[in-house]
């Protein structure tokens, strides 16, 4: 009798290779029971790569480079890296060569099975699409169909579980209780399965109403008939127990044993993580004491919508969507305090708030757009409602802006014929320098107050941005300064030392770039448009960016976006400050290809970019 | 050890004492021949899990083999069967993991060899430490079918031996283990053991050992410590 045919040692490699870990238990034994091994000493370069008989090639051990017919280093793969591949998907000869850097082994993948596994599992055959940004695009895509609004218990119950044995007296236990500030333990055997729950009613029901002494053990009145659940089963579910069985604390378990208590407060607090809930709230607050309370649960709805895998541009919006109504409410209240303006004015907003595309971490960047029948004297108003503002927003979590980029700052309160002065400066008579800090600026949007004040602005920004090369060139070479952080190798260059050593920061080196790119495409055009994403979309539609280059870069945006948002997330359930510096070795080997492959993205984009508007500077 | 003529008349006088049977359609087929270049001939690397060490009283508890073609490991063709017998495991269970549990299911030494002989035909065997496996598998055969196994064997761990010696003139110190030759190979660790993936590993080790000994140039199998086993 044949026991098994399949090489663990294979296998299990296999299983740890993205896309083979999205394979199925059954298909994975395919794959592992279809390699051929080959082992190649360094310096060989024949027969490696076999045109006439494509492979897909996984190298277990060992150094290989692919090289072109020119032998221009295309890509240096390592364990667990591929090569090959690119024939299996097109059919197409391509002459390029693989050179063995060090001793090592090579797992072959053949063709039929590498065409049936690509057939059988949509992420594995996604995975290895022709295109890098194709593939990327894919993944991304991928991911959104997964919508799973419906949270689980694991994602609610925080803290670690409380338990204590059974022996243990109701005194000691009512200490342990009062010390961890909780009000329930979970009672655990010799064998640390959970067997009872004592909670703070069990103290005053069984013990106290009882007349029982303080040396009375748990055992004698903890509950026995327990109703618990998994961290897999849905909150949802876990409502239904608590209130089917009229209980407020439902142990969560794993074999048996605790790991988390799920009480009605953690339920409570989910519901507040609504957004539609938090703005209700925001509406309701008469105080910069009561918007700051609101604006706690902001960490909390972020973290709900990462977990619901909402995408980085929804997340983008409902956060700002949060912040603008916060800045509404502040500016109500100061016209309470204040009375009403003496002539009408808008309240602009700038940067991410302006592109609708905050995180977990946005300071301010705002400002006072006045009509011009203002007087010298009505500035007071103005300065104490900016005052208010810009103060309420800093109470709430928004910092001040290191670079004064506030109401408060006089430069920043100007009537329309001053803002329309500032802008027509930076446009017509611009020099990079004086433009480094200023890009910011192009991404506004009127928050509160007169529409038609803003309207007026733009329309001239517009107008005098449109066509202008000299502007655009010196727009682009800003732009330019800033590139993805990729190595020769395709490696991710990290910061060496300091305080972020190892790390990215990918919002400076991938999502700022990629802004830069839709600002400047979107002035060029005239456009009004000032997200992101919507400018790409723009673009294509003036025939500025082709259809394929502008998903490129919107699946880019999104995929580097939701890995800092996932960042942001962690960093916030562990009650650290949240920041954009990402170590990509705490990546999956998915996310690793993918975040290259965004990077190229950008790279390319950023080529483009050069060649349409710098040629009349550089 | 014979050698080639003598290897044709041993292989006609075993014939002639062997029943209609699986040992009689493998001598009825070609043996390899030592002249042929190692990269064209194809092997099988073979591991078995015994309950001792003395081929005389311990019996084999699983076999796990695989093929070599075109200097390629095919795991396509990779066999591993476990072995029933009526003496149980006893204390070997510590050492391979097999338990009597295990074996209850498994098929007798009859069909293991059966299997066995036809995945061998017309193939070099590949072994790390001939002698230990050679001594059961001879054993095995004489049990099942009445006549030892004639075959052309290849020892990674003579040579290996062979190897270290060259380098160093003689006495090298070094260890001949399955695991410690592959690492001097840059060949990767492999964690989970049973006679299939010692089997691969065996494999693996041997493909590495004719790329370091012969690079691209080609090499004939007489070259090697190859022997033929009777």
């Amino acid at each position: 009798m044949t026991v098994s045919v399949e090489v663990a040692a294979v296998r299990d490699f296999l299983a740890e290779c993205t896309p083979f870990n999205e394979l199925s238990e059954e298909h994975l034994t395919l794959a592992a029971g279809h390699v051929q091994i080959a082992y190649y000493r360094a310096g060989e370069s024949t027969g490696i790569l076999d045109y006439s008989n494509p492979k897909l090639l996984i190298v277990r051990s060992g150094a290989f480079e692919v090289r072109n017919g020119e032998g221009e280093l295309l890509d240096r793969v390592e364990p667990g890296g591929y090569f090959g591949y690119p024939s299996l998907l097109t059919g197409d000869a391509i002459t390029n060569q693989a050179v063995v850097i060090e001793d090592g082994l090579l797992y072959q993948i053949d063709a039929d099975t590498f065409q049936q596994l690509r057939s059988v599992n949509r992420s594995f055959d996604r995975f290895f699409n022709q295109a890098h940004a194709k593939r990327l695009r894919h993944a991304v895509r991928f991911r959104e169909q997964n919508y799973q609004l419906t949270r689980r218990v694991g994602d609610l119950s925080s803290r670690e579980p409380v338990t204590a044995r059974p022996d243990l007296t109701v005194a000691e236990v009512a200490e342990i209780m009062t010390a961890q500030r909780v009000s329930s333990v979970m009672v655990i055997d010799e064998r640390q399965q959970l067997c009872g729950l004592v909670t703070d009613r069990d103290l005053r029901a069984r013990v106290v109403a009882e007349r029982r002494g303080p040396e009375t053990p748990l055992s004698e009145i903890m509950t026995r008939e327990l109703t618990s659940v998994s961290a897999e089963s849905l909150v949802f579910e876990a409502l239904l127990l608590m209130t089917e069985h009229n209980i407020h604390h439902l142990p969560v378990t794993a074999d048996g044993q605790p790991v988390a208590m799920l009480t009605t407060t953690d339920l409570v607090k989910a519901q507040k993580a609504d957004p539609v809930f938090l703005i209700g709230e925001i509406g309701h607050q008469d105080s910069v004491e009561g918007l700051k309370g609101v604006s706690r649960d902001i960490p909390e709805l972020l973290r709900s919508l990462i977990r619901a895998e909402a995408s980085a541009d929804q997340i983008g919006r409902l956060l700002t969507t949060v912040t603008d109504a916060l800045t509404r409410q502040l500016i109500k209240q100061a016209v309470e305090k204040y009375g009403e303006p003496p002539v009408p004015f808008a309240w602009l907003a700038f940067g991410s708030q302006g592109r609708r595309d905050q995180t977990a971490i946005s300071d301010q960047d705002n400002g006072m757009l006045i009509g011009d029948a203002v007087t010298q004297g009505d500035d007071e108003y103005f300065l104490a409602v900016a005052n208010y503002v810009n103060d309420g927003l800093d109470a709430c979590g928004y910092k001040y802006c290191p670079g004064e980029i506030m109401a408060s700052t006089l430069d920043w309160r100007q009537p329309l014929v001053g803002w329309k002065k500032q802008f027509l400066r930076w446009i017509n008579q611009p020099s990079s320098k004086a433009l480094m800090h200023a890009s910011i600026f192009f991404d506004m949007r009127c928050v509160y107050g007169d529409q038609s004040l803003f309207d007026d602005l733009q329309a001239t920004v517009c107008d005098a941005a449109r066509g202008n090369e000299i502007f655009l060139a010196n727009l682009t070479a800003n732009a330019l300064k800033l590139t993805p952080p990729m190595g020769f190798f395709k490696n991710f260059v990290v910061e060496h030392s300091g305080e972020h050593k190892n790390t990215l920061d990918v919002k400076l080196r991938g999502i700022m770039p990629i802004n830069d790119i839709a600002r400047i495409y979107a002035l060029s055009i005239g456009s009004r448009q000032v997200h992101t994403l919507e400018r790409l979309q723009e673009a294509v539609s003036s025939k500025l960016l082709t259809l394929k280059d502008s998903r490129n870069l919107t699946d880019a945006h999104e995929f580097i976006s939701r890995l800092r948002l996932v960042h942001q997330g962690e960093q916030l359930r562990d009650g650290v400050k949240p920041d954009n510096h990402l170590n990509p070795s705490t990546f999956s080997s998915l996310s690793r290809h993918q975040l290259r492959d965004a990077f190229a993205v950008v790279n390319n984009a950023q080529s483009a970019l050069r060649v349409k508007f710098t040629h009349g500077l550089m | 050890m014979l050698g080639r003529w003598t290897t044709r008349w041993r292989q006609r006088q075993l014939l002639a004492k062997c029943p209609e049977s699986a040992m009689h359609n493998y001598l009825r087929g070609e043996l390899p021949d030592l002249r042929c270049e190692i990269r064209q001939t194809g092997f099988l690397a073979v591991d078995l899990e015994m309950t001792g060490m003395d081929a005389g009283t311990d019996h084999i508890l699983s076999i796990g083999y695989v093929p070599v073609d075109g200097f390629r490991v095919v795991l396509s063709g990779a066999c591993h069967r476990l072995v029933s017998s009526d003496q149980g495991v006893g204390q070997s269970a510590v050492i391979h993991g097999i338990h009597d549990r295990d074996i209850l299911q498994a098929g007798n030494l009859r069909e293991a060899m059966d299997s066995f002989l036809s995945a061998l035909q017309g193939r070099v065997m590949l072994l790390h430490c001939a002698t230990l496996d050679m001594g059961f598998l001879q054993q095995a055969c004489k049990a099942v079918y009445g006549i030892p196994l004639l075959v052309p064997v290849v020892d990674t761990m003579a040579l290996e031996d062979q190897r270290l010696q060259r380098n160093s003139n003689g006495q090298h110190g070094q260890s001949l283990r399955l695991s410690e030759s592959r690492r001097r190979y840059n060949l990767p660790d492999y964690h989970a053991h049973n006679a299939l993936v010692d089997a691969v590993s065996t494999a693996e080790l041997f493909l590495a050992q004719v790329s370091h000994r012969f690079g691209r140039q080609p090499g004939k199998l007489s070259q090697l410590p190859a022997v033929f086993y009777s």
